[in-house]
């Protein structure tokens, strides 16, 4: 799988990388009641080419926090997933260090998704209204969208690509791209 | 308007809520803005977006047989840090990084100034948006900002690109009014972002100006490697200089001979025309041929054509090939035919045929010679002559305003002295094209308003420049070399 990074944030176009929170009143602009993703873009090739993803990257080794972090992002794909579910064909979740490790076989069931959720009235705030229940098939749902990536400085700096062979790549993918569109 | 208030446009596209519509404004809008820095770029759109090492924009420029190319990256943010990482994958192509954002300059200039970035182009809307916004024909701003595209470095964000836009064109016009200081402060101003070729480019245009205008060579501030109005300096401002200004274009073409404006093998530039046609009556050549061409509209002001070793005029239905020799102008399709006397003697109109060649059947011919200098289309044996059904007109000695003789042959719609005299393009044009060839409304519509621009840039009436039209020096060695194939 590839990824093409459309949108970042924060900058200029964090607007599509933000969602109202369930809890919030229609329409508020008041800060707090909105959350993001780091970024967000398209899937390149095979069966997900075209398919479009949110992410949250958590560029540190200290893997302590992520346990609640990782949680709070389930919360967010659901509430995200509800709110716009054709911008929401992955959630990538990448980290820079291995987390919940009792539970790792589970990070991407629909029953963590909702535990997760139902594990602070922070990430309950965010996922669902006031006396609402989760719903079954959007926790499946989202539980079928999420990729949990761990990956190192060193892979970035020792399994990437030249800067020769990222020329090759660029030529090739442009005539690939110049093919699609009958160029 | 489109492109002068890029960032403005971005945000727009931004706030869509699609991705995809979001994309296509964004690339819309930058893409009409680089356009706008120069109409002479070819843009090409990669249909990625933002990506790492796929460009979003190619960019490309003919240079001779050649092609130029510069990549232009969008980028969402061109913190420090992003900067880095995109210097060190595609660094090495020396691209153009355009920000959809304002560029912090204090942040990013010791990254983007290190030995090894300094040819990148680190920019945004803003710079865009100003130098897009510059007026082209007046103050050759297009000149400047189209060599920002292809060799500016460093960054440039909104206030570097006023103040360069600014010193740029204070030193343009300070070309034209022979004025130093400016030049030299632009100098100091541009170079550092700029890279050497273009700098050198930019300073010989002013030069240019400043000979072009009057101004004595030796007293130019700068020092350039380049000689007088040379082949650089030509193919500069052919490619780039004001389209609409008959006077400079006048003033450029004081020494150019036809062989030198072919010897460029710049076909493709987008002043071919002005250039040309503020010149007709100082470029010289020896042959004219006509071709019959399938009947097009073609745009305003794209009429003339360099090839190879020829100059071609292209009509709606015909192009009229000029050159020094007979053989440099390519094979044409299809050939003319004899005309009736009385035919002859309309297209001839006013102009004077001093003699003629009349074929009268299968084996034999007359010529008919005035001996007192007028007409011999007022010759009474035309009248006499034209009863007859089987004469035709094939050839016909044309005196030319200047007083010079054009032969003219129907058959092979060809026209060239009878000795190695060389004709201007003004001549050929106006003495012998309308007799070779029928012209309709529309060509004689395209060929007035050629006249209307060669009147504005010479001051002078075309009917006094066709009696006094010496022509250009033919270069040297075409002087001197026999001509056999027009023997």
């Amino acid at each position: 799988m590839r990824a093409e990074v459309l949108w970042h944030n924060p900058d200029r176009c964090k607007e599509k990388l933000q969602f109202l929170k369930a809890s919030a009143g229609e329409g508020s602009h008041k800060a707090n009641d909105w959350f993001s993703f780091d970024c967000g873009g398209n899937l390149l090739g095979g069966d997900t080419d075209g398919k479009q993803f949110l992410a949250e990257v958590k560029y540190y080794v200290e893997g302590d926090k992520h346990g609640p972090q990782y949680r709070e992002f389930l919360a967010k794909c659901y509430q995200a997933f509800r709110s716009v579910p054709q911008f929401c064909d992955r959630f990538l979740w990448i980290s820079w260090a291995p987390f919940l490790i009792g539970d790792w076989k589970d990070l991407e069931t629909p029953e963590f998704v909702g535990k997760a959720i139902l594990s602070s009235d922070k990430n309950q705030a965010v996922a669902l209204k006031d006396g609402e229940s989760l719903d079954p098939e959007v926790l499946t749902a989202v539980a079928e969208r999420v990729i949990v990536l761990v990956v190192s400085d060193r892979q970035l700096e020792h399994l990437t690509l030249s800067q020769r062979e990222g020329m090759k790549v660029r030529q090739m993918l442009l005539e690939l791209r110049a093919e699609d569109a009958g160029d | 308007m489109p492109g002068t208030d890029l960032f403005n446009a971005i945000g727009d596209a931004l706030a869509l809520h699609s991705t995809a519509e979001s994309i296509d404004g964004i690339k819309t809008a930058v893409r009409n803005a680089l356009q706008q820095m120069d109409r002479n770029a070819h843009i090409r759109e990669t249909h990625y977006f933002n990506h790492s090492l796929v460009p979003d924009f190619i960019l490309s420029w003919p240079k001779g047989n050649k092609t130029i190319e510069r990549d232009v990256y969008l980028r969402l943010d061109l913190g420090p840090d992003f900067i880095e990482d995109d210097l060190s994958s595609v660094g090495n192509t020396e691209p153009i990084l355009l920000g959809l954002d304002r560029v912090d300059d204090a942040s990013t200039s010791e990254v983007v100034y290190s030995p090894a970035t300094a040819r990148t182009l680190v920019t945004d809307p803003l710079a865009i948006d100003s130098f897009a916004s510059a007026p082209a024909a007046t103050d050759f701003g297009a000149v400047f900002s189209s060599a920002v595209l292809k060799g500016g470095q460093g960054v440039i964000t909104g206030d570097e690109a006023d103040t360069l836009r600014s010193a740029a064109a204070d030193a343009f016009q300070a070309a034209r009014t022979h004025e130093p200081q400016p030049i030299t402060q632009a100098e100091e101003v541009m170079t550092p972002y700029l890279r050497e070729e273009q700098a050198a480019g930019v300073f010989t245009f002013m030069r240019t100006l400043w000979e072009a205008t009057g101004g004595n060579a030796v007293e130019f501030p700068l020092q350039t490697d380049l000689g007088g109005l040379d082949d650089a300096a030509l193919r500069f401002v052919l490619q780039e200089g004001p389209q609409g200004d008959a006077k400079f274009w006048r003033s450029v073409g004081s020494f150019v001979t036809l062989r030198h404006l072919l010897d460029l093998y710049i076909g493709g530039a987008p002043n071919i025309w002005p250039f040309v046609t503020a010149n007709l009556d100082r470029l010289m050549a020896r042959n004219m041929v006509v071709s019959r061409e399938d009947d097009v509209a073609r745009a305003p002001r794209s009429n003339w054509a360099l090839l190879e070793r020829a100059i071609a005029y292209r009509g709606s239905n015909f192009s009229a090939y000029f050159a020094m020799r007979k053989s440099d102008i390519p094979p044409i399709q299809g050939v003319g035919a004899t005309l009736s006397p009385l035919a002859f003697r309309e297209r001839l109109g006013s102009a004077i045929a001093d003699a003629i060649v009349l074929d009268t059947d299968g084996d034999t011919s007359i010529t008919i010679e005035s001996r007192s200098g007028d007409s011999v289309a007022n010759d009474e044996s035309i009248e006499a002559l034209s009863q007859l059904s089987s004469a035709r007109v094939r050839q016909a000695r044309v005196r030319t305003e200047g007083g010079k003789h054009l032969d003219c042959r129907f058959d092979e719609l060809a026209a060239s002295g009878r000795t190695n005299a060389a004709f201007s393009l003004l001549e050929l044009i106006q003495d012998a094209l309308p007799l070779l060839w029928p012209l309709g409304r529309r060509n004689r519509g395209d060929i007035a308003s050629m006249m209307t621009f060669l009147e504005d840039a010479t001051s002078v009436s075309v009917a006094e420049l066709r009696r006094t039209s010496v022509g250009q020096l033919v270069a040297a060695d075409e002087a001197e070399r026999p001509a056999p194939d027009d023997a």
